[in-house]
C-alpha cells in the first residue's frame, strides 16, 4: 500500500502525529534550554523556569547578590578610612607621650634639671644622683621588656637621689608626674633631716630631708605607628 | 428535457465542490500546512533561545561576574583598613592603659604635709606629730602591676605607705587620748579621705609605748603606721563601629563616626 492509496483521513492523520511529534520533540528540547536559561526577563512569563539555582538566570542572580552584599562593604571604605585616621592621630598622640629608646638619657637629663625649676622659696632640691636601671632579660633589675600581647614598651626605672625641703620635694614630684613624657613614681623613701641646735643663735635647725625615688617610664620600642601607609587626606 | 449529469471520474479526481464558501482543502494539505508551522514554530522558539538568549544570558553571567571580582577587589582593600583598625586599636587600647596606670602621689603627699603641719586640733589637745621617716612602695597585689596588656579593664593598684611617726605630747597621762585624737583627726582628714587609702589608720596600730623624756619634759609615742593606697586606673577604651562584613545586614555600622571614646 503506497501514500496514494491511503484515504484523505489516514494521511491526514499521519501528518498531523508525525507532526505533533516533531513539535513534541522542540517543545521538550525547548523546555530543557528554558530550564538551563532561568527566569530570563526578557522571557514571557509563563516560559520562565524558576526551579533551577543552577540555571543562568540564578547564577546571575546570586553573582548580583555578592555585588550587593561586596558593595556594602566597599561603601563603608571612607568611614573605616576615617576611622583608621583618626585611631592613627590618636597613637601618635598616646606614642608621644612615652619617649623612645633614644631620649632615655634625654629623660635621665629631664629628671635632673626639674630639681633646678623647684621655686626656691619652696626651699632648695638639690639633686644627688640618678642612675638609670636598664631592661634585663626576664624583667629583672627594676626594668620589664614588652610582653606579648602588651604594648611595644619597656619598662625603665631612674633611681632618683636628692634632697631638699617638704615642700620644694613635693612639688618636684609634682613636675616629674605632670610631665608631658610619661613618668610615674613608683616608690618614694623620706628620710627627715637631723634637727640640730644652734647654740650661739639659739634656734633649732633642721637638715634637709634626704629622698631616693624610683621613677619610672615606658619607652616606646617601635619607631614608626603601625601601618601608616595606607593612610589617605 | 432534463438531462442528467453523470461524473465518471473516480472520487479523488474529481473537482472539489466548493460549497457555501467556495473553498474547499484536502485534509491531508491542511494538516501537512498546520504540522509544519506548529513544527516550525517550536523549532523557532527551540533555536531562539538557544542561539540567542543563552549566549546573552552567558554573556550577562561573565559580565557580572567580572564585575563581583571588581568590587571583591575593592572590599579586600576595605578589609586590610579593617584588620589595620582592629590592630591600631587593641595598641592604642594598650596604651592608653599603660597611662591610665599612672598613680599620683605629688597631692597625697602635699595632703600629708597639710596634715602634719597645719593641725591645730592637735596642738590644741596638747601634742604635736612629726615624721622620722615616710616609705612608699608599691604592693605586690593583683593587678598592682597590671597595667600593661590589660587594656579595656580597671586596674587596682595597691601601694604600702610605711609612716615612722613621733607623738610629742606635754603630759604622760594623756597619751591614751592623743594617740585617740590623733587618729581620729586623721580618719576624718582629707589626707585620708580623698587618695583612696582603706580601711582606717589605727588598723595597722599595734599598741602604743609612751617614753617620758626627762630633758624635754614631754612624753613621746614612736610608732610605725602601713598605710594601704589603692587605686583603680580607669582606662579609656575606645570603641569602632563594627566592620560591614559581606553577608551581614547592612546599616550596622552606618552610624559609624571617628574613633570615638567611652569614658
Amino acid at each position: 500500500m503506497v501514500w496514494q492509496d491511503l484515504p484523505v483521513t489516514q494521511r491526514a492523520l499521519i501528518i498531523a502525529g508525525a507532526a505533533g511529534v516533531l513539535v513534541l520533540g522542540c517543545g521538550y528540547m525547548a523546555s530543557q534550554a528554558l530550564l538551563a536559561l532561568g527566569p530570563d526577563p526578557a522571557l514571557p512569563s509563563f516560559a520562565q523556569r524558576t526551579g533551577n539555582a543552577n540555571s543562568l538566570y540564578g547564577q546571575i542572580s546570586k553573582t548580583n547578590d555578592s555585588i550587593r552584599e561586596q558593595q556594602r562593604v566597599v561603601d563603608s571604605m571612607d568611614e573605616r578610612q576615617e576611622i583608621l585616621d583618626g585611631l592613627q592621630d590618636l597613637e601618635a598622640e598616646l606614642r608621644g607621650r612615652l619617649p623612645t629608646e633614644r631620649m632615655k638619657e634625654e629623660m635621665r637629663r629631664t629628671i635632673h634639671e626639674m630639681a633646678n625649676e623647684v621655686p626656691p622659696d619652696l626651699g632648695r632640691v638639690e639633686f644627688q644622683s640618678v642612675t638609670i636601671v636598664e631592661p634585663a632579660e626576664g624583667g629583672r633589675g627594676g626594668a620589664r621588656r614588652p610582653t606579648a600581647g602588651g604594648p611595644p614598651v619597656t619598662e625603665v626605672t631612674y633611681k632618683a637621689e636628692l634632697t631638699g625641703r617638704m615642700n620644694g620635694i613635693i612639688d618636684y614630684i609634682n613636675r616629674v608626674e605632670n610631665h608631658q613624657r610619661f613618668m610615674t613614681v613608683r616608690s618614694i623613701r623620706i628620710v627627715p633631716g637631723a634637727i640640730t641646735l644652734d647654740a650661739d643663735a639659739q634656734e633649732v635647725l633642721q637638715e634637709p630631708h634626704r629622698v631616693s625615688l624610683d621613677i619610672v617610664t615606658y619607652v616606646y620600642d617601635r619607631p614608626e605607628p603601625v601601618q601608616q601607609t595606607q593612610r589617605r587626606r | 428535457m432534463d438531462m442528467i449529469r453523470i461524473n465518471l471520474l473516480p472520487p479523488e479526481l474529481r473537482r472539489r465542490r466548493s460549497g457555501g464558501a467556495g473553498l474547499s482543502a484536502d485534509p491531508a494539505t491542511l494538516a501537512m500546512v498546520l504540522g509544519a508551522a506548529a513544527v516550525l514554530a517550536a523549532l523557532g522558539f527551540w533555536l531562539w533561545v538557544q542561539m540567542v538568549r543563552i549566549p546573552a544570558a552567558e554573556a550577562l553571567l561573565a559580565d557580572r561576574q567580572a564585575e563581583l571580582r571588581r568590587v571583591e577587589a575593592e572590599a579586600k582593600k576595605v578589609d586590610a583598613i579593617n584588620d589595620q583598625i582592629s590592630a591600631i586599636l587593641t595598641q592604642v587600647n594598650d596604651l592608653n592603659a599603660l597611662i591610665a596606670s599612672k598613680v599620683r602621689w605629688a597631692e597625697p603627699l602635699n595632703d600629708f604635709a597639710d596634715m602634719l603641719g597645719r593641725n591645730r586640733a592637735w596642738e590644741d589637745a596638747g601634742f604635736n606629730v612629726a615624721s622620722t621617716s615616710l616609705t612608699i612602695v608599691p604592693q605586690a597585689a593583683a593587678g598592682a602591676r597590671g597595667a600593661r596588656g590589660t587594656s579595656g579593664s580597671d586596674m587596682p593598684q595597691r601601694f604600702a605607705m610605711t609612716w615612722n611617726f613621733q607623738l610629742v605630747g606635754l603630759d604622760r597621762s594623756l597619751s591614751g587620748n592623743y594617740l585617740e585624737q590623733f587618729f581620729k583627726e586623721m580618719a576624718d582628714h582629707y589626707f585620708w579621705t580623698k587618695h583612696g587609702f582603706q580601711d582606717q589608720p589605727v588598723d595597722s596600730y599595734r599598741g602604743d609605748a609612751p617614753v617620758w623624756n626627762n630633758l624635754i619634759q614631754r612624753v613621746i609615742v614612736e610608732r610605725p603606721l602601713v598605710f594601704i593606697r589603692e587605686q583603680i586606673a580607669k582606662a579609656q577604651q575606645i570603641t569602632v563601629p563594627p566592620a560591614v562584613t559581606a553577608g551581614r545586614a547592612g546599616g550596622e555600622a552606618a552610624s559609624g563616626r571617628r574613633a570615638r571614646r567611652r569614658r
